[in-house]
């Protein structure tokens, strides 16, 4: 065993160490407590690499290494915690590590002038130990108490700012809601360990995630013929719905957003949401065993596919209809979290974490660039009062367009492109329907569309702010920049030609073959992917920029923008006069001759696709409201009242109890009869 | 004689501190509780000393009516660490006490031997003398604020309802004597085994249920619990405390010795209704307590709920779940003193028990805002604390028995509600302190350094159950150890 | 004549731990609950007797001795309290013990 992994715990602690003591130093020693949460990340970072080239010597099959210990003892059997390194909690930390360690930094700006500076890095540190400890466990147990405590420190951070009682409620909405799941989750512990004895992943072949576990498992079967290895992976799989959002328990995700900005980009983008897409992962074995004769693709497997394709479908429609800056980044992850799922489902684990890895860049940096935005405009952070940003803050604007062409998938250059025609390529592919590859599509579109719509938003346009807007400081600026070049970089690992990310997980070593990206299928589908990206961006151009599509891959200058569309920016073009914009400018394009009816039939058509596409958006958050917050809200609601009526019998008066406990003797003394017979 | 040294010396530290007060300066009498807290750390200290000697066996003496073995000298212990941090309360709460304070402290003392002798009950009698004496001395540590109506009002329910208990108990005793001729828990066992039809007779039978009924109006079971509540909420709050860990703990262990050393062939008959009152316990504690907002009260029904909680560890009838009791048991203490040692010293000049006065106390006093919080979540159980560990193993037990009978997975599934609902009023506590809105008060709340001694002991328990189970669990395990069934089948008496 | 057997002591003794319950549950005056519990324990005592008797063994008696002490303890302490509340609130009946609600 190599140094690294005997001392894999380090890891967490460090961060832990920090949140300790930052606690107990006092509320004005700031700098102390940033030194202490970034110090303690920067050596988790760097230790996380040594672990990260460790796994890279990899032998025959992977790398993988475990340190087991016994915790304690009941009777004769002995509960057995341990940690394991392998390439996907290797790469998995990396990425936590650096990008919270950006995170960290930025935060220093970001929360300057907050009063309780201290504890939110206490907080942050925190987070961060709880969520290492999720990556680096190598027993289900102790990565639910990690997952638990993660919960608590999302909790806490998502009602940073408890004076607004939208914050404090979002966070009990946060933390119940992802209990709902871990019911499931735990349920799914339990059973498991009664089944196998262990819970331990990885245990020279007794581990429950091993072959002869797996071989049990898959036999026995339960209710309706289930396999018991289905119905543990789908209780498993349901903690994952609730921390990752996805439907129908993705409900708090945008309620969030009331937590400072650097906590959404760490919950919301690189961690958290995170965690249920690496719980699947890690036990992608047990989620993908069949038994011998069946079809190949497992039960769970394809609840996994189904479920992430009406979530990636269902938020980006949502996302459309969106104004606030966060909860459109907030839906989106919802939507990018199903296209993980969905990768995780059809093509396996390397499809789905190399998305979850471009995305955390990705989407952190879209997140710290929104938080650098409503920063440099004054805590605004609806789209309809920013606009022309791009002159204010350039360097914000180069990052997030930077960030927004990675996450709509713009080819080439960008690894959101990489990853998202890796899933559209897997489910392509797919033996058991083709269905989701059009909800991939879709969504694929939608996010491309959504994503313009805010650029042209935000930065394009003039400032229609009341304050004077300003770039963001250095130390905020400075953590976009690498995010950025992260959000570039990482998509050369991915590419068909040299999948090194994948070959890295299985164990292999990559080959480079440009011909491999010439193969008549892989070709098709890079070249829908980039149609479906193109369509996209051009729809919401038409209508937000109005600018041809061909120069969709760069920055624009805003003195390239007509004049009409200007004129529309500065009204606040916003859902609502969208629609009187349509009729005006429709009335007004008839007037004109007739070498403009053409393109008035193009924006029409166009214009008709974007109301369908609204009405469904409108649609579904009309469902989301009244069916799934109502549902929740009301069994919340039918507690409280119960509980009232109980407590309300218990009125004081001793005449009552003692008529209580009368009855209560009779009604035992019954049992007593019947239970005799 | 050397069995009951350490009552003998709690009794005789009693009456030196009613003698002591004699010679106390008015102005100095509250420093007794110190004292007394002092003398009660040698005396437990000596229990690692004298009581370790006894033997590999249980030593029993007048008459088989006292047992010494590894359940008493657990459950021996486990009183005098709560009597200590009591007392320390009640210092903290003699300015609360008009007249009499060193009186307070020796009925906690002569409480203190009547649940050291619950402990080492193994029989009847002794059974109901334990539980008189620990009934009797709380009817006035419930009342001893004579001056305010809501004490005196609990200790008259208390007395009531307690008396209605004793009657039960009593003539529950009366039908078991008369249907076995015993009185002894290792004869009426033998006798059992001697003649099955007992069992099935009706009269022996609802003097068990009589007797069950009596213990279970001491663990507040459902639907005994009805006192809880107004008693916790008038009394004063180191009473309160008492009642919920040492009168709770004493009805468990006195419970556990008659269900399983006495009767064990109707325990196993009755383990449907063991499930069902455990269930309704939890579901009544969780739900009642979501709109409370009184503190005291709420950790009345909370400890309704911790009630049900334990009786899980009965229902499961193994000796895991025996040995999660006294486990569960172990970090309640730590938990619920805690919580209200916390609440002893935040209501101090005030009034009102209200949820409202927690208000910034992490800015009063960071130390009581950190030992409250961990005290909810430990209640709430939320992984790493005692409480998480402590529901787990109970869940474990009866999960394991989940073979014999199904109703055994719908007993956990109601346990995972009440849990979850439990979330819900936990964290009210917890945003109350820390999320109030209207903060009026930043006055710095002043700790004395016993009472800060005694809350990092809590803490550092807490702590160290949730994260270092391998030793107390072992611990637990070797005293449940005295509560094995015996190997004479018992299921077969009956069909 | 049938001469006087165990079930004769048992059912009197059965009655009068009923008749107590019965006072216990309707009366309001506390002085009559309490009363009414007392009866609930001499019908133990009752029964317990009365088991020794008809057993020849002298543990119920034993169990008697003690439990009209404890009762004696209990009854000092309760009518105590009882007086006490007399004094703060001039009532003596339940209906008025209503400070603590939910």
């Amino acid at each position: 065993m190599s140094w690294i992994t005997k001392n894999l715990w380090l890891i967490p602690i460090l961060p832990l160490l920090a949140a300790a003591l930052i606690s107990v130093c006092k509320q004005p020693r700031r700098r102390t407590a940033a030194t202490l949460a970034i110090g303690s990340m920067v050596f988790s970072f760097l230790l996380s690499c040594c672990a990260f080239a460790t796994t890279l010597h990899s032998e025959h099959g992977g790398f993988r290494e475990v340190a087991n210990f016994d915790w304690f003892s009941f009777g004769t059997t002995t509960l057995r915690l341990g940690w394991v390194l392998d390439p996907l909690t290797a790469c998995m930390l990396v990425m936590v590590t650096f990008v919270g360690t950006l995170i960290f930094i930025y935060s220093i700006g970001y929360m300057a002038h907050d009063e309780n500076f201290t504890r939110f890095f206490c907080f942050l540190a925190l987070f961060a130990a709880a969520m290492l400890g999720i990556l680096i466990a190598n027993n289900l147990l102790l990565l639910f108490i990690s997952w638990e405590l993660v919960g608590l420190a999302s909790y806490l951070l998502i009602g940073f700012w408890f004076h607004k009682p939208s914050a404090a409620a979002a966070a009990k909405k946060a933390f119940i809601t992802t209990r709902i799941g871990d019911i499931g989750f735990f349920i799914g512990i339990l059973w498991l360990y009664s089944s196998t004895g262990t819970l331990l992943f990885y245990d020279n072949g007794a581990g429950c995630l091993e072959s002869s576990a797996l071989t049990k498992l898959v036999t026995e079967t339960t209710f309706a013929g289930m396999a018991v290895s289905t119905a543990i992976a789908i209780l498993i799989f349901c903690g994952a719905i609730g921390k990752s959002g996805q439907v129908p328990l993705h409900v708090w995700l945008p309620d969030a957003m009331e937590g400072p900005t650097p906590v959404s980009a760490l919950i919301h983008a690189a961690t958290m949401v995170a965690a249920g897409v690496f719980l699947v992962a890690r036990v992608y074995p047990l989620m993908e065993v069949t038994a011998p004769g069946l079809p190949s693709v497992s039960t769970a497997l394809q609840v996994v596919t189904w479920i992430g394709a009406i979530t990636a479908v269902f938020a980006a429609l949502i996302a459309v209809a969106q104004n606030d800056i966060k909860r459109i980044l907030a839906y989106s992850t919802v939507s990018q979290l199903g296209f993980m799922m969905m990768g995780l489902g059809m093509g396996g684990v390397a499809v789905g974490m190399f998305h979850l890895i471009t995305h955390a860049f990705f989407k952190s940096l879209l997140f710290l660039g929104a938080g650098s935005i409503i920063h440099g405009c004054h805590e605004e952070q609806d789209i309809r009062h920013m606009g022309g940003l791009k002159k204010y803050m350039p360097l914000t604007f180069a990052t997030y367009a930077i960030g927004m062409m990675a996450l709509s998938g713009v080819p080439f250059f960008f690894s959101g492109f990489w990853s998202k025609d890796e899933i559209l390529h897997s489910a392509f592919t797919w033996q058991v329907s083709k269905i989701p590859f059009y909800l991939a599509a879709f969504g694929a579109l939608l996010t491309a569309f959504y994503m313009t719509r805010q650029i042209c938003y935000a930065f394009f346009g003039s400032y229609r702010g009341h304050k004077h807007p300003h770039e963001s400081p250095r130390v905020m600026t400075v953590p976009l920049v690498l995010l950025a070049i992260g959000a570039i970089v990482l998509g050369v690992f991915g590419t068909p030609a040299w999948p090194a990310f994948e070959t890295y997980l299985s164990g292999h070593d990559a080959e480079f073959d440009v011909a491999k990206l010439l193969r008549g299928e892989t070709l098709s589908v890079m070249l829908i992917s980039i149609c479906i990206v193109a369509v996209g961006i051009f729809a919401a151009w038409q209508l937000y920029g109005r600018k041809p599509v061909k120069t969709a891959d760069q920055p624009d200058p805003l003195e390239a923008v007509n004049g009409n569309v200007y004129r529309w920016l500065a009204n606040r073009l916003y859902i609502d006069e969208f629609y009187d914009a349509t009729v005006i400018r429709l009335n007004a394009a008839f007037a004109y001759s007739a070498d403009l009816l053409d393109r008035v039939l193009w924006g029409g058509a166009v214009r008709a696709a974007s109301l369908v596409t609204l009405a469904f958006a409108h649609i579904n958050r009309t469902i989301d409201d009244l069916f799934i917050n109502f549902g929740f809200d009301e069994s919340c609601h039918n507690i409280r009242r119960s509980s009232g009526f109980l407590s309300k019998l218990q009125d004081g008066q001793i005449q009552n109890y003692l008529r209580g406990i009368g009855v209560a003797l009779a009604t035992l003394v019954l049992f007593l009869i019947w239970g005799c017979r | 004689m050397n069995l009951m040294i350490l009552e003998l010396a709690v009794v005789v530290l009693g009456l030196g501190i009613l003698l002591g007060d004699l010679w106390t300066a008015a102005h100095q009498k509250h420093l007794l509780g110190y004292a007394a807290a002092a003398l009660l750390g040698v005396i437990l200290l000596a229990s690692f000393f004298g009581l370790e000697q006894v033997g590999s066996g249980p030593a029993y003496a007048f008459n088989n009516m006292l047992v010494l073995d590894g359940l008493a000298v657990f459950f021996k212990r486990f009183f005098l660490i709560a009597a200590i941090l009591v007392l320390l309360m009640s210092v903290e709460f003699s300015n609360r006490i008009q007249s009499g304070i060193s009186e307070f402290y020796c009925l906690i003392l002569f409480a203190l031997t009547g649940m050291m002798f619950a402990a080492s009950a193994n029989d009847f009698i002794m059974v109901f003398v334990a539980l008189e004496l620990i009934s009797v001395t709380f009817y006035v540590l419930n009342s001893f604020q004579r001056n305010r109506l809501a004490s005196l009002e609990a200790g008259i329910k208390y007395l009531i309802l307690s008396a209605l208990s004793a009657a039960f108990l009593v003539f529950g005793i009366a039908l078991v004597f008369g249907t076995t001729t015993f009185t002894n828990f290792a004869d009426i066992q033998r006798a059992l085994v001697a003649n099955p039809a007992l069992a099935g007779n009706g009269l022996f039978l609802l003097g068990v249920l009589m007797i069950i009924v009596g213990l279970g109006f001491k663990i507040a079971a459902f639907p005994f619990q009805i006192w809880a509540p107004d008693v916790y909420q008038g009394s004063p709050t180191p009473s309160t405390a008492f009642l919920a860990v040492g009168s709770k703990a004493a009805g468990i262990v006195l419970l556990l010795r008659v269900l399983f050393v006495a009767v064990p062939a109707v325990t196993q008959h009755w383990s449907k209704l063991l499930i069902i009152i455990s269930a309704i316990t939890i579901l009544y504690g969780n739900l009642c307590a979501i709109p409370q907002r009184n503190l005291k009260r709420l950790l009345g029904y909370s400890s309704i709920s911790n009630a049900g909680y334990l009786l899980l560890g009965f229902a499961a009838l193994s000796q895991a779940g025996k040995a999660a009791i006294l486990y569960y048991l172990a970090g309640y203490l730590f938990t619920v003193v805690a919580a209200f040692t916390v609440i002893c010293l935040v209501t101090r000049d005030r009034d009102s028990d209200d949820i409202t006065v927690l208000a910034g106390l992490h800015r009063r006093s960071p130390l009581l805002a950190m030992a409250l919080t961990m005290a909810m979540v430990s209640l709430a159980g939320i992984p790493p604390l005692a409480g998480f560990f402590g529901k787990f193993l109970l869940l474990k037990a009866v999960v394991e028995q989940g073979a014999t009978n199904s109703a055994y997975y719908w007993l956990v599934g109601i346990t995972v509600f009440g849990v979850v609902i439990s979330l819900y009023y936990y964290f009210g506590v917890i945003r109350a302190i820390y999320w109030s809105k209207d903060v009026t008060d930043f006055s710095p709340i002043t700790v004395s350094w016993p009472a800060k001694l005694s809350l990092v002991v809590c803490m550092a328990a807490i702590l160290y159950l949730g994260l270092l189970p391998g030793k107390p669990l072992k611990l637990s395990e070797d005293s449940a150890l005295a509560l094995t069934t015996p190997v004479s089948g018992s299921k077969q008496l009956f069909h | 004549m049938k001469p006087v057997g165990l079930e004769h002591y048992l059912v009197v003794s059965g009655l009068l731990f009923c008749l107590g319950l019965w006072g216990v549950i309707v009366r309001r005056n506390l002085l009559i609950i309490y009363m009414s519990l007392e009866l609930m324990l001499n019908a133990a005592n009752l029964a317990l007797v009365a088991f020794s008797r008809f057993n020849n063994k002298l543990d119920g008696q034993v169990m008697v001795f003690f439990v009209i002490t404890v009762a004696a303890a209990e009854v000092a302490v309760g009518l105590a309290l009882i007086v006490a509340l007399y004094r703060k609130k001039q009532s003596a009946h339940v209906e008025d013990l209503t400070t603590m609600k939910s």
